[in-house]
């Protein structure tokens, strides 16, 4: 089947009335768990699969597991902006500009551009999936533990320049970022590190305790001490719910390099969207005229990296079908649905089930575009939301974050764990240390070290032969030629101070 | 006030949609309310089960549980909720289910694990400290090399490894196939590292099919997709039989060697666990692990069916606690 | 003025000191752990490079603030100490209550004290939230997501009295 053939088989499929209504399924549950705190995709996938297994087609199940999975990633930035709690790793850089925009009034704005970037990037990440899967899976497989780790040094030196303080504190929060990863049971030797005897350390430290401590506590806390916020904002005009002219051109060239960047990140294990949108992030700071803006409200920070969160996750979508891979927790539920029905994923899947591959891609297309059509009108929803006083809001909020913690693992701990990172958050914050960073490296953590522990034993000990893998040399040029640049452009500045005050 | 009715009002609006996507979706509470109302001496289950997997997510114990799950469903009026509660291979799941209240609605599939972690001293339990309901799928240790190496057989790959180093990719210590491996090694009398790899043995094969180590030991289950593409190939099996899904595969006694490792996945309740509820919860496993449709799932997916009631498994994980126990010791992992 | 310069700077070394000291911590800790061999890491290696990048770090940190001058963050008054505290101690009535008064007595609770704490004015606007929220949550996690939330022993002790 060629690939205009096969589109329009797909298109055939999706557009049944029970495959619609699957899809339509799939992207509200998605949309809404999206942005309840908590709550992912994993968890309400692994809820639905079993409902799906019962469907007359097998892949009107995978269109609607497909669905929440996309969904998920369009709801996500909604806690991140309104209120700067992010929901999940993949919306923590969202908050860094995208909150700061809401309080300059400019929520729906910042919504908006977060639903017009997903769909931008969902898009995009449907025509890379279409028409390169096969080439590009096998590219994914060639990706092993020394190229993982030389994309998570590249990645933690962009780190260092992404935030507005020193990269001395940046790093510095990385580095108790990776170190809260190592707490727990270690994953290679079972070894217990740094667990104080305690069973439920033994779990290890999830993520979303700390981000919601160090976002959503502080945010509350800062809502008290900042008396200014209980008075009310101005009212939203419903022009102010869409972003203007200068916004849209300034997100336009963000969104498409996110959506690229996102893609290939996607392709490749680990947690590929929290990846690409701190790239994406660092990658927009960069390349932008106006780096100060960034941090306080630049609408390339929220346009970038949601754009990347998205197509990574359709980007995880090629090992995953074309492969049998899944590289991410959603990806395995959405294999084990398709394996449960006897539907192998991997290079017969195009040969043997060519109108599951085909449904899937087709009912993405039209799911992105439900997603579009019924994220807009959300947007003068959530927006309102962002101008409900402080005294109504916080409360709401501060119970979502105590459940939507205790939601993952059913766990109290957990809870403890969110308020004293949320005290420490509170300090921290004040010291200007950003906490981005230590987020970001407690969810990367793991992955990183099992990588470095992995290509040590791979390179016999000897990691100059990096520099043999053509792969990981490239990412490592690319490092290098970073650090220079960085370093040489403060000594030319400092140069140039100097002589200023030479003169 | 304006503001406030506001909020109200949304939150009912999005509680209101949460209704009706319940009602589109929960197909199977409605299936159960209209199931015969049968006269029993327990009210069991009055509220949804919960299913705890103790790995992650699409790895073998996820699908196996799943498909198990699927076919238990019809047999209980109330819906199984299957929860992965991953780490430190499976020890995580049996540590919490111990501590799990024992009414019956919580329940946890683990494997062979059950006796080796006790054996390894990771935690303080085996199957005599839970309630076991049935044994429901086993599934031998088998290893593949990467499509493009040059051994055709596991003679071969013996050969090459004795006199060169070799990388074995499997998955984390305490885990059945980390066992297994070392094991391997010590038999086999070769010259290799071990490459590991947490949760599963997915990531491990991923690792060799995209040829990064020369070879992976996990059960034909989790390489299932790239065996069939050709990313690996298959040398052997080390299991009492061949698998039906690989039959062509010669086992390891087969080539010579004595060494039998496989997985065997036992479904546990927590210790006093009333014996009516047990009753109830055997009759609805037990009939779903003779359902054809499950034998013909697993069996398709390379995995091996098998059926022991809770007697039975006691009787075979003593056996096969001494069968670890010598295995463990002989490669000097205890 | 000194002192007070002084008081101001301890102030600001306390947390690179604290990174500095858990850097040397997790080394003496990590050192514990096997290391492995530089083919065969082990469970010790990686925490033992963090805890030196953290040493490393901290002086790095230590340094720029002792060297450059550093803004101050705003202080706060005791009335916004007191209610930071307050908000503190109620939401940890979430957690330690749960299993007693069961998700549903807890969560009205909680959310009627924030928002009288959030200056939320009269009794029936803060009663209607607390409502509201204690509904959307029974509906969406319970309900829906079938979140095992514990019912509370309250009820158990209600069902008793009632002799149910």
């Amino acid at each position: 089947m060629n690939g205009l053939e096969g589109i329009l088989n797909g298109f055939s499929q999706a557009l049944t009335l029970v495959n619609l209504i699957a899809c339509f399924v799939g992207v509200l549950l998605g949309t809404i768990i999206g942005v309840l705190p908590g709550l992912g995709p994993t968890a309400t996938m692994s809820l639905l699969l079993p409902i799906t297994l019962n469907f007359n087609e097998p892949v009107t199940g995978l269109i609607m597991l497909a669905g929440i999975w996309y969904g998920a990633q369009y709801g996500g930035s909604t806690t991140s902006i309104l209120v700067n709690i992010p929901g999940e790793a993949a919306s923590v850089m969202t908050c860094i500009d995208g909150n700061q925009m809401a309080k300059k009034g400019r929520a729906g704005a910042a919504l908006s551009i977060a639903a017009l970037a997903s769909f931008i990037a969902g898009t995009v990440g449907i025509i890379g999936l279409q028409f390169f899967a096969p080439p590009l899976a096998k590219a994914a497989l060639s990706f092993g533990p020394p190229e993982y780790l030389c994309l998570m040094i590249l990645a933690f030196t962009l780190l260092t320049n992404l935030t507005g303080s020193s990269p001395t504190k940046g790093l510095l929060m990385a580095f108790v970022g990776f170190f809260l990863g190592t707490i727990g049971t270690d994953s290679q030797t079972g070894m217990n590190r740094f667990t104080l005897g305690s069973a439920d350390l033994m779990g290890g430290i999830d993520f979303l305790p700390i981000a919601m401590g160090l976002f959503g506590i502080a945010e509350i806390i800062s809502v008290l001490i900042d008396k200014e916020s209980n008075q009310q904002l101005e009212k939203v005009r419903f022009k102010d719910l869409f972003p203007n002219k200068e916004e849209l051109k300034r997100s336009s060239k963000p969104m498409f390099r996110g959506s690229i960047l996102g893609f290939f990140i996607g392709l490749i294990p680990g947690p590929g969207p929290t990846i690409s949108t701190f790239i994406s992030y660092s990658l927009e700071k960069r390349l932008s005229k106006i780096k100060d803006q960034f941090g306080k409200g630049a609408v390339e920070g929220v346009a970038g990296p949601e754009a990347a969160n998205n197509s990574a996750v359709t980007g995880s979508l090629v090992p995953l079908l074309a492969l049998g891979i899944p590289f991410a927790p959603p990806a395995a539920l959405l294999l084990a649905g398709m394996r449960m029905q006897n539907i192998e994923a991997g290079p017969m899947l195009f040969q043997q089930f060519p109108n599951v591959f085909w449904g899937i891609v087709a009912s993405m297309y039209l799911g992105n575009i439900m997603l579009l059509i019924l994220n807009l009108p959300l947007v003068g929803f959530f927006a309102k939301i962002a101008s409900i006083k402080p005294m109504f809001l916080m409360p709401v909020v501060s119970i979502l974050c105590l459940i939507g913690v205790y939601s993952v693992r059913n766990n109290i701990f957990d809870i403890w764990i969110m308020l004293l990172a949320g005290i420490i958050g509170f300090f921290l914050r004040r010291k200007n240390y950003p906490v981005a960073p230590l987020i970001l490296a407690l969810v990367l953590g793991p992955t990183t070290e099992s990588a470095f522990r992995n290509s040590l034993t791979i390179l016999n000990g000897n990691l100059s032969s990096l520099f043999e893998r053509p792969i990981a040399a490239v990412l490592l040029a690319v490092t290098i030629i970073y650090l220079i640049a960085t370093v040489g452009r403060k000594y030319i500045k400092l140069k140039k101070l100097n002589t200023a005050v030479s003169k | 006030m304006r503001k406030y009715s506001h909020l109200i009002t949304y939150l009912l609006v999005i509680a209101l949609i949460g209704l009706l996507v319940t009602g589109c979706g929960s197909k199977e509470n409605v299936a159960s309310a209209n199931a015969p109302d049968k006269k029993k001496a327990v009210a069991f289950p009055e509220k949804p089960i919960n299913f705890w997997i103790p790995y992650d997510a699409g790895g073998g114990s996820d699908i196996i549980g799943r498909a198990l799950v699927e076919a238990a469903q019809k047999n209980l009026d109330k819906p199984i909720v299957i929860v992965n509660k991953p780490g430190t291979s499976g020890a995580v799941g049996l540590k919490e289910l111990y501590n799990a209240k024992n009414d019956g609605y919580t329940l946890l599939t683990n494997t062979t694990t059950i006796v080796t972690h006790k054996l390894l001293g990771t935690i303080p339990y085996n199957h005599h400290d839970y309630e076991p309901i049935i044994t429901f799928n086993y599934e031998p240790g088998s290893i593949a090399v990467p499509a493009n190496s040059p051994y055709k057989d596991i003679k071969e790959f013996i050969d090459y490894a004795k006199k060169n180093k070799v990388k074995i990719a499997t998955s984390a210590k305490g885990g059945i196939w980390n066992i297994a491996t070392q094991a391997f090694i010590k038999q086999a009398g070769i010259n290799a590292d071990v490459v590991v790899e947490g949760g599963g043995g997915a990531k491990a094969v991923v690792m060799a099919a995209g040829g990064h180590v020369d070879a992976v030991v996990a059960s034909p289950l989790e390489m299932f997709t790239q065996l069939k593409s050709g990313n690996l190939r298959l040398l052997s099996v080390f299991g009492p039989e061949r698998v039906d899904a690989f039959s062509n595969v010669p086992t390891f006694k087969e080539a010579g060697y004595d060494l039998s490792i496989t997985t065997t996945r036992p479904l546990l309740a927590p210790k006093g666990t009333p014996k009516e509820v047990l009753d109830v919860l055997y009759k609805a496993f037990k009939t779903a692990a003779e359902d054809p449709k499950y034998i013909k799932t697993i069996k398709d997916m390379g995995a091996m069916p098998l059926l022991l009631g809770p007697e039975e498994t006691i009787k075979f994980f003593d056996k096969e606690e001494k069968v670890m126990e010598k295995i463990l010791k002989e490669s000097g992992q205890i | 003025m000194d002192t007070i310069n002084i008081r101001v700077r301890f102030k600001e070394i306390i947390f690179p000191a604290l990174f500095l000291i858990s850097g040397i911590l997790i080394v003496i800790t990590a050192k514990k752990y096997e290391i492995g061999s530089i083919t065969n890491p082990s469970a010790g290696l990686f925490p033992l490079i963090i805890g030196f990048c953290l040493i490393i770090l901290g002086l790095m940190d230590l340094r720029n603030i002792i060297y450059m001058s550093t803004s101050e963050a705003e202080v706060l008054d005791k009335d916004t100490v007191i209610k930071i505290i307050a908000v503190f101690l109620i939401l940890i009535v979430w957690p330690a209550f749960l299993g007693l008064l069961g998700y549903v007595l807890v969560t009205f609770i909680v959310t009627l004290i924030l928002a009288k704490l959030f200056s939320l004015g009269g009794w029936i606007k803060p009663v209607i939230l607390a409502f509201g929220t204690t509904v959307f949550i029974h509906l969406s996690f319970k309900e829906w997501f079938y979140l095992d939330l514990p019912d509370g022993q309250v009820i158990d002790w209600f069902k008793f009295l009632i002799g149910g």
